[in-house]
């Protein structure tokens, strides 16, 4: 863990990578001292609609509220949401793809079969309606996005245990008397945990994607600030029509920015553990 | 030649997928908090004789076996009931109007992301480490990071705000067309900018996954013998490299069908377009329950269909594929 630790800080894409991950962390740690307001501060006791300015670096919204608090704050919501929701997703994930690709059989053909079908089912519009249904709010949105999270782990998981489980190490272990539990835990599971980390990374970004996108058609959480949100009512409130480019811009570059680090990171892990396998 | 087999059996999961969408659009809006006769039938807007009309429809005053057998057979008729909103049109028919304004933006988008997709990944690979090949890697992870409803807001802001040359919503001129064409250009250029949307955020993954594959097949010895052999360029690129390169973006297609069609949905409501997407965004805001559950099925439909034509193709391309 340690080895691929240091090959990763030693690639250029991951260092910048995670830079922009670390600036994101802090700005979520230090929201307090970074915004002049707090969110909703303003609202109602300035003008909406403002330009960009001194006072207000990305404008008012249209209560009036600073825009710029907003997507300090909203930093928080994204990256809450996001993390848990990844962290979740990938656990779940590595437990069915380990189980599916251990056991084999009926256990196998009933995760396969569920994954092929969710591959299939347009999921956003689905994901549209559970939200709805659900009714708004953070964790009805992780809810959501973890029911559909798991699926790319699961599948990875499953094909590298299908072909470690044949290593001598493992028949070993199994001759020695292991139990089923111990093998895929102590033995296996290790083998596929830098993927799992892998996943963590790549999955931050699809949910990012996706709070992101329910908050665009207004089923984000009421209260919480989100970057998402900014866009919803950048759209509902004709930002455009009113040129109010910072509105619109910087909160998606901020969706764009944290994703590309975390694919950039994510696929230098996953870069790093096939090339080990090959030479396994 | 068409392989049966595989066509069977990939019809068989997407028949189950077929009905395990429909009984989550079954099961989906019973999750929500209350009495569904009273909060599905009950509204409002509805004359008494509609709200009866709908509570039979749905057999909401029967158990829950009957209701779901009820509502299986409704669905297969398309029989989704009177919009709320929009009493007295039929769900049905609001679908009929919107559905072919998708189809058009969702083809349309996806035929040219694909064809220059193709292009653009066969001249990477085939210049591999040159700039288009850095800048189309990079295009791909932007572009699969830019969300695409805030795409669609900077193309309005710079191209119809800033410089005037499309128009920012709607699908056509609110004026009376004075030939054909001159309906089928006002149309076209008011579809410009999303069309262009879709393209943004899809070629580039279509061009990568062309690439990477391509780049295999030219390390192959037969591209070398052709090479030897004295082939002309463009048919060693296009007749032997990208013929067999070809397989893995087939695979992506039918794949992103799904996402695509949820990308067109964000689409259709920052332009206002008068597709499904519009048509569910308005019927969420205005707690049009029937329009919601039948306009997901028909996405649910066209996704499915959509994939069982790439499985054609596919089999039709690659005659050895087994499942």
């Amino acid at each position: 863990m340690s080895d691929t630790l240091k090959e990763l800080l030693r690639r250029n894409d991951v260092l910048v990578g995670f830079t922009i991950i670390l600036f994101f962390a802090t700005i979520a740690v230090f929201a307090d001292y970074i915004s002049p307001y707090g969110y909703r501060e303003t609202m109602f006791n300035e003008k909406p609609f403002l330009e960009p300015s001194m006072e207000h670096f990305l404008g008012t919204d249209q209560w009036g509220d600073d825009l710029f608090a907003h997507l300090i704050y909203g930093t928080r919501t994204v990256l809450f949401v996001a993390l848990t929701s990844a962290v979740i997703s990938t656990f779940i994930g590595i437990i069915a793809g380990l189980l599916a690709g251990f056991y084999g059989g009926v256990i196998d053909e009933v995760i396969s079969r569920t994954i092929d079908i969710l591959l299939i089912i347009p999921i956003i519009p689905l994901q549209i309606i559970l939200a709805y249904y659900l009714g708004p709010s953070i964790w009805n949105i992780i809810l959501v996005i973890v029911l559909f999270g798991w699926i790319t782990v699961a599948r990875v998981v499953r094909s590298q245990v299908l072909s470690i489980k044949n290593y001598p190490y493992i028949e070993a272990a199994r001759s020695l008397g292991a139990s089923n539990a111990r093998i895929m835990f102590k033995h296996i599971l290790p083998g596929v945990s830098s993927l799992g980390l892998a996943y963590v990374v790549l999955n931050i970004s699809n949910a990012i994607y996706t709070e992101a996108a329910l908050s665009f058609i207004g089923l984000g959480d009421p209260i919480a600030p989100s970057w998402g949100k900014m866009l919803n009512y950048a759209y509902t409130y004709g930002a455009f029509t009113k040129g109010l480019w910072a509105w619109i811009i910087v909160p998606g570059l901020f969706i764009m920015l944290l994703s590309i680090a975390t694919i950039m990171v994510g696929n230098a892990i996953i870069d790093i553990y096939t090339r080990r396998q090959r030479m396994v | 030649m068409v392989n049966t087999r595989f066509l069977v059996s990939r019809g068989i999961i997407l028949l189950v997928t077929y009905f395990i969408a429909i009984t989550l659009n079954f099961i989906i809006p019973r999750l929500m908090v209350g009495d569904p006769t009273t909060v599905i039938a009950a509204d409002l807007r509805l004359p008494p004789e509609a709200r009866e009309n709908l509570i039979r429809l749905f057999g909401l005053d029967k158990d829950i076996f009957t209701q779901y057998r009820e509502y299986l057979v409704n669905t297969i008729l398309l029989n989704f009931g009177y919009s709320f909103d929009k009493y007295p049109t039929t769900v049905a028919q609001l679908i009929v109007e919107r559905l072919p304004w998708t189809v058009f933006l969702v083809g349309t988008s996806v035929a040219i992301a694909i064809v220059l997709g193709f292009i653009l990944g066969v001249e990477a690979a085939w210049r591999r480490g040159s700039m288009l090949d850095n800048l189309l890697q990079w295009t791909a992870i932007s572009a699969w990071s830019a969300p695409v409803f805030w795409i669609a807001m900077i193309l309005i802001l710079v191209l119809a705000y800033y410089l005037n040359i499309f128009p920012t919503t709607s699908a056509e001129s609110a004026r009376l067309y004075s030939s054909v064409f001159d309906m089928i250009a006002d149309r076209l250029w008011h579809s410009a900018l999303p069309i262009m949307t879709l393209v943004i955020s899809n070629f580039a993954i279509y061009a990568l996954t062309m690439r990477n594959a391509m780049i295999e097949v030219l390390e192959e010895d037969y591209m070398r013998l052709g090479e030897a052999k004295g082939l002309p360029r463009n048919t060693l690129k296009y007749g032997y490299a990208a013929r067999n390169a070809i397989l893995p973006m087939v695979t992506l297609i039918a794949l992103s069908i799904a996402t695509i069609f949820g990308g067109a949905l964000f689409v259709e409501i920052v332009f206002s377009y008068p597709g499904l997407g519009t048509l569910i965004y308005d019927a969420l805001n205005a707690r049009d329950y029937p329009v919601i559950q039948g306009t997901f099925y028909i996405i649910t439909v066209a996704v499915i269909l959509a994939n069982f034509i790439a499985d054609i193709t596919y089999s039709f391309l690659d005659p050895r594929v087994k499942y």
